[in-house]
């Protein structure tokens, strides 16, 4: 990346006469609000937050950051999970919550035109009533926006049957890090050309800012059956999931949750777990009236076999409703335990889930770290979530240890170390555990033709070169996380670096 | 093999050694390369006239290994030069598939589909090569072995190569392995096929989008393609509709049922296809809509509309131009057309098309075909009619990444990405 400029006076005057005064967050406590996101162990303050409304708004901030130089970064409601929208090495956070409109939705067509600061479950809300829904459906769905999704290729419960975001995402609308303005695809099938909208989906926002996005549109399931399978151990429950799998059954959702994550999520929603389980398994099948039980009972009967003390079938919608709320809440619920968390993000092969589970227990026990794993089982795709008091730097320290740990082992097991999250800034020295220094040089090219000074969204995702280990400053706690081994962040050399 | 063809040396690697050697000295002597696997789809995008003065032929078909089936995961890391057929029997015998319909399954080789981003009627149910590549090998135009995804379902580690290799032509890279998401294999298959009689096509397709029933393909028919494909044509009929099912066998059964209840009401008569014939179905439309299974005195284009334009966009068609042929995916908005000569003589130079297309605020026409002087068949693509914006970044792609222009120069991009 070329070298940054700082932000002037001028810039700031400039941003206030495109997007308006009061959009443009300049004190200094208006701007900490954006120090990090859901990924809390690194924090930057970004030199100024822009809100702009319109397309035409963000295409004259971007056009000023680039004569300006200066780097700038995109961000949706902040709920990343892997540091994606901090503002490292500074610049100007363009924050794109303004932009909710649902502009266009075709029901005939199965489609729909949003903004990327809808919300995702706005988008659901919208259209009931209509049979259709917009599949993605991520735990934070309440909250994370449509153009967040789009920059992770974001996942959730559902998408063992119904794919991840890119599978349902037929367009985008894009700014150029210079400024300039693009489509991709758009509500006609086969566009012609290179998949360019499904290279930006999953893009970490690192080549430009969605600013716009033709979403596919899902027919609801005429029905649905949702249990709930309590184990008494978490090797059978994990164990039951590739069993399931690999009878050739894909159903619509298999969620885990452990010990710690239930008695958690029992106190804050009484659902009526028991609280003497080791493990439980919620298992969704959705399709036509016809045949939905006889794959119903085939999943009960699996469970079963696998040693579950018992399998009950929601009985009625709020009772479904209910349960799904205790799983896509349950790292809030998990706030009752420790102030802080780091949820990991790996993948592993199904029939590797028991392997990783009881690695998991080993790692949480070396480490004198808690942690509880709430997952989507069906897809391999495991949540560790690490507790901790961030304000204990010692506790800090076993936490990047232990989650180190945990990712490698996912590599090394055939995995990958985010199904849904993305690499941000948490996960950018694993790279070159994945991938080789052509590959990653390949991708260098291919963000490079996008954004070639490097100033959009810096620092995430792709390494920058070198593999120093460099030390994290901490601003709010003091803390200092010295590491000696990986994940160390480059907070600090990037601030030398710029 | 055409003669442009038949004077290019072939080189058949059988090693990632190989190819990587093979890529590199192309490199190095700034040798085109034109990746081939059974040479079914050969010619798809490329500007005519294919005569280029040097390149070699890279035959992927010895790379036609499984590298690993893990079945109870339901994937597959396959190398790219493997038939469709090979694979489909491998898959088969642990009751999976990959649900992509091809012309010719035992000469499509997976490379070749996943550049040319094949799919047909089962589309509609199940998507596209899109939605089933976790991750991808190939040689990148320096000789260098590039990695992409992985081999588990779920994954957005890295920019999505996938994707960016899919549908470019091989202009990218040379793919050598994937690996695959696979689906449940259903052996019970049931095509229902209704005659549209007097009913407005818009009416039928519209009842086909809000049936009870859940679809793998929605297929459009004219009499022509009926009597191509050995589909009864009730007298009356104006259209013809397939609907394709799989599932398990008493759910499929109900489906029947059910749909033969809904097209009951509005008095659309519908009768069960044969099962033998039932299985070909989508293979054989996907050969109706083959370069290769059109006349070499016809023109083939491809127009893509909404679903919802589509009724009238097929009626308009019709009415203007009696002798052409008709089949769609009625699910998708896209359809396939055939003139009887060259593209040039349908009405003031395809003019009279582009006038029929203007009623909609979305379409797309791509000339697939058109007969010639000269040579015996000649399929001119020009640049796809992709807006200037998106044009120019992956022209800039395409030099990022191919800056010789390495790889099958002239298709998509024209020539030295000047196109």
């Amino acid at each position: 990346m070329t070298s940054a400029a700082a932000l002037t006076p001028s810039l700031v005057q400039s941003l206030q006469k495109i997007v308006g005064a009061s959009h443009v967050l300049t004190t200094a406590g208006d701007r900490l609000v954006y120090e990090c996101d859901a990924f809390t162990i690194e924090r930057q303050v970004p030199d100024v937050v822009v809100l702009p409304r319109t397309t035409d708004e963000v295409v004259r901030v971007v056009q000023c950051c680039h004569e300006a130089g200066i780097p700038f970064v995109p961000r949706g409601a902040g709920t990343s999970l892997a540091g994606g929208t901090i503002a490292l090495g500074g610049g100007v956070l363009i924050t794109l919550t303004r932009m909710r409109d649902i502009e266009k939705i075709d029901l005939r067509n199965r489609y729909a035109i949003v903004q990327p600061g809808v919300i995702n479950l706005t988008l659901t809300a919208a259209l009931a009533g209509t049979g259709l829904h917009f599949a993605p459906d991520p735990s934070s769905q309440g909250a994370c926006t449509i153009g967040g999704n789009v920059a992770t290729n974001s996942g959730g419960p559902h998408t063992l049957k119904y794919g991840v975001t890119v599978n349902h995402v037929i367009g985008v609308e894009m700014v150029l890090p210079d400024g300039s303005l693009v489509q991709f695809g758009g509500p006609l099938a086969d566009s012609p050309g290179l998949d360019l909208t499904g290279l930006v989906v999953g893009g970490e926002g690192t080549f430009g800012i969605v600013t716009r996005v033709w979403v596919r549109l899902t027919r609801n399931p005429p029905a649905v059956r949702t249990m709930l399978a309590i184990f008494d151990s978490a090797a059978d429950c994990s164990e039951t999931i590739s069993a399931i799998i690999g009878r050739g059954i894909v159903p619509a959702a298999l969620e885990m949750m452990d010990e710690l994550v239930l008695r958690a999520v029992e106190e804050a929603f009484h659902f009526g777990f028991p609280l003497d389980a080791k493990a439980a398994l919620i298992m969704e099948v959705d399709g036509l009236e016809q045949g939905i039980d006889a794959q119903a009972d085939a999943i009960r009967d699996i469970a079963l076999e696998h040693h579950a003390r018992s399998v009950k079938l929601a009985a009625d919608d709020e009772e479904r409703m209910l349960l799904w709320k205790c799983r896509k809440k349950a790292f809030g619920a998990l706030g009752r335990i420790c102030p802080s968390y780091c949820c990991q993000d790996g993948v592993v092969p199904r029939s590797k889930i028991p392997q990783m589970l009881a690695f998991i227990e080993e790692v949480s026990q070396r480490h004198d770290v808690l942690i509880g794993n709430v997952f989507h089982a069906g897809d391999g795709n495991l949540h560790p979530i690490l507790l901790f008091d961030e304000r204990d730097k010692g506790q800090v320290e076993r936490v990047l240890a232990a989650s180190h740990e945990i990712l490698a082992q996912c590599i090394a097991l055939g995995g990958s170390v985010t199904g849904e999250h993305g690499i941000g800034i948490e996960k950018i020295d694993f790279m070159s555990k994945l991938f080789s220094r052509q590959d990653i040089a390949w991708m260098q090219r291919i963000r490079t033709t996008f954004n070639p000074s490097g100033r959009c969204n810096p620092h995430k995702l792709l390494p920058s070169g070198g593999h120093c280990v460099e030390t994290s400053g901490h601003p709010t706690t003091g803390a200092q996380a010295a590491a000696p081994s990986p994940p160390a962040t480059k907070l600090a050399a990037i601030r030398r670096a710029t | 093999m055409t003669p442009a063809i038949e004077q290019l040396a072939r080189h058949r690697p059988k090693s990632w050694e190989d190819l990587l050697l093979l890529v590199h000295t192309a490199h190095e002597l700034q040798t085109p390369l034109f990746p081939v696997g059974a040479e079914s789809a050969f010619f798809t995008g490329r500007q005519l006239p294919f005569a280029p003065l040097k390149g070699m032929l890279v035959d992927m078909t010895a790379f036609d290994r499984i590298i690993d089936y893990p079945a109870e995961e339901m994937t597959v890391t396959v190398q790219a030069g493997i038939t469709k057929a090979t694979l489909d029997r491998i898959l088969a015998t642990k009751g999976q598939q990959l649900p992509i319909d091809v012309a010719d399954p035992d000469r499509a080789t997976l490379g070749g589909m996943i550049a040319c981003n094949a799919s047909g009627p089962r589309r509609f149910g199940y998507g596209t090569l899109r939605d089933y590549l976790l991750g991808i090998d190939f040689a990148s135009a320096e000789g260098e072995r590039i990695h992409g995804g992985g081999r588990v379902v779920k994954n957005v580690a890295g920019y999505d190569l996938m994707r960016l290799q899919i549908g470019a032509l091989g202009t990218l890279g040379l793919i050598a392995e994937v690996t695959l998401k696979l689906q449940p294999l259903f052996p019970d298959r049931r095509a229902l096929w209704i005659a549209n009689t007097d009913l407005p096509l818009a009416e039928c397709l519209d009842a086909l989008n809000e049936t009870a029933t859940r679809p793998v393909a929605i297929e459009l028919v004219d009499h022509a393609a009926a009597t191509t494909l050995e589909l009864p044509w009730p007298r009356d009929s104006s259209w013809g509709v397939l609907v394709y099912f799989e599932a398990p066998c008493d759910t499929n059964q109900w489906q029947a049922e059910q749909l033969v209840q809904e097209m009951k009401s509005l008095s659309l008569p519908t009768t069960v296809i044969e099962p033998s014939l039932a299985a070909t179905l989508p293979q054989r439309l996907c050969a109706w809509r083959d370069l290769e299974g059109t006349a070499d005195n016809d023109s083939l284009v491809k127009v893509t509309v909404l679903p919802s334009d589509l009724p009238s966009l097929a009626n308009g068609i019709k009415e203007r131009w009696p002798q052409a042929e008709l089949t769609a995916h009625a699910g998708n908005g896209i359809a396939w057309v055939k003139f009887p000569g060259c593209w040039e003589n349908v009405g003031d130079d395809g003019k009279d098309f582009s006038r029929l297309l203007a009623r909609y605020e979305h379409s797309r026409i791509e000339i697939l075909r058109t007969p010639g002087s000269g040579e015996p068949k000649q399929f001119p693509t020009g640049r796809p009619c992709i807006p200037p914006p998106a044009w120019k970044m992956m022209k800039e792609l395409k030099r990022s990444l191919d800056p010789s222009d390495l790889f099958n120069p002239r298709t998509l991009f024209g020539s030295s990405v000047d196109g």
